[in-house]
């Protein structure tokens, strides 16, 4: 048996800002892979839970003025499956087939990850890279937040106790191009030691082009290196020039020593690799130097 | 508590469930279903695998007050009335059964695969018992009958 607790599952945005106004001690409840583990060890102290499953407002994925909006309750498997994901926004499917296991992709959801806010949360860096924005959902209206301002540290968000997040807001470039790459200790189901998303817009055009580049489980939060993408856009990339953003990566990184996963000079040595084999698959990498 | 009404094999019950139980004990404990297997409890293992609405998930890590008005097939619910279906018989044939605790997951696992896609590709089969662990490691059999049955 899970702690004690009382369910609600208000089925319109009324019912459910009534239930979060009235009570700040109460949880949302998505997909309930981290929650539920959560009430399970008992190191939660909510006493309510909010079920919001029943609210359509929360779900699909669909092209709207110019961005792609994802349903916070979009699951990781729906994101796997979508075909505009894969093609257009390639880290996001990346992440979603490395994320836990068949079933537990097919209830976790996008929003539960990006609220729950874990330093290496497998959306993290690809949601960076491709400057997503939250939109949460409350009693006063909607907001639309950029996602690193909405991530503000470990496990905190810029939720209010009676706003929602309602939905990821992709923005859509023609030429654009990203992949996602992790390491973990098993192929399989565990948490990423490491993991770093690369982006790139117009690349085919080596003038033009700009260079995106989030590591996750490095840092509170995701970070970007702004240095180091500024030295990878609008020019040839190297083995030479690879070789100096790879020590600017790890000497930008000062990862905690209490991680359970790798030591720092581990995820120091391999945040450079990971960068190394997106820039590789993107065709970033100028041959035969 | 809270009433719920639920179709579990093709069966309709409406039961009173407290809201902190969890799928799996409703299963095993309102229901005396008991193929459906606690090994983890922790969403990582796969024992506990049934389908929801048709997909696989992990009962351990859904409230019974979740599954209102949905459909849950359990390993009970995949027998035939004369004995075994076909994956199960397949795990036989194979060996594929050591101790026994994980298969009710893995079969279900495998259910749900063959409900997708009648011809699974290697990567299909992989992705499908990724998240299934056998405590007697006894994954080459589980995949090789599970090669067998789709060839």
């Amino acid at each position: 048996m899970f702690k004690k607790f009382d369910y609600y599952a208000p089925k319109t945005l009324a019912e459910l800002f009534e239930l979060t106004n009235e009570n700040n001690e109460a949880q949302i409840l998505a997909g309930g892979t981290d929650l539920l583990l959560k009430l399970r060890e008992k190191t939660t102290p909510h006493k309510m839970l909010i079920d919001i499953k029943k609210l359509d407002n929360f779900r699909g994925i669909e092209t709207k003025d110019g961005y792609l909006r994802m349903g916070a309750l979009t699951t990781i498997r729906e994101i796997q499956a979508s075909k505009i994901i894969r093609e257009k926004y390639t880290a996001l499917y990346d992440a979603a087939k490395s994320f836990g296991c068949l079933e537990i992709r097919n209830r976790a959801t996008i929003g539960g990850n990006i609220v729950h806010a874990s330093p290496g949360a497998e959306f993290g860096t690809p949601l960076f890279v491709l400057a997503a924005e939250a939109e949460v959902i409350g009693p006063d209206g909607t907001r639309v937040i950029p996602i690193h301002e909405f991530w503000q540290d470990v496990y905190q968000v810029d939720l209010k106790d009676n706003e929602v997040l309602a939905a990821i807001r992709l923005p859509y470039y023609e030429k654009m191009v990203s992949r996602y790459h992790r390491l973990s200790r098993v192929k399989g189901m565990d948490l990423a030691i490491v993991g770093v998303s690369v982006l790139a817009l117009d690349p085919a055009n080596i003038e033009k082009r700009e260079v995106k580049i989030a590591m996750g489980a490095v840092a509170r939060i995701p970070f970007r290196n702004k240095e180091v993408e500024t030295m990878l856009s609008g020019v040839k990339i190297t083995n030479e020039l690879l070789v100096s953003v790879k020590e600017k990566l790890s000497d930008s990184i000062a990862p905690r020593s209490s991680s359970l996963r790798a030591k720092p000079a581990y995820k120091k040595a391999m945040v450079g690799n990971l960068t190394e084999q997106a820039l590789l698959e993107l065709g970033l990498l100028e041959e035969g130097e | 508590m809270q009433e719920i009404n639920i179709t579990v094999n093709s069966k309709e019950y409406t039961l009173t469930v407290p809201p902190y139980m969890s799928l799996l004990e409703m299963l095993r404990e309102k229901l005396n279903l008991t193929g459906s297997k606690e090994g983890c409890g922790n969403g990582e293992c796969g024992a506990c695998t049934v389908l929801f609405d048709g997909e696989p998930v992990r009962s351990c890590l859904v409230l019974a007050v979740e599954a209102d008005k949905s459909e849950v097939t359990t390993i009970e619910g995949l027998s035939n009335p004369d004995g075994t279906n076909p994956i199960q018989e397949a795990f036989i044939a194979e060996d594929a059964v050591q101790c026994g605790y994980c298969t009710p997951g893995f079969v279900m696992a495998v259910q749900a695969l063959l409900n997708r896609t009648s011809e699974p590709t290697d990567e299909d089969i992989k992705e499908a018992l990724g998240g299934h662990l056998c405590r007697c490691t006894g994954y080459e059999a589980i995949y090789r009958a599970i090669k067998k049955l789709v060839k």
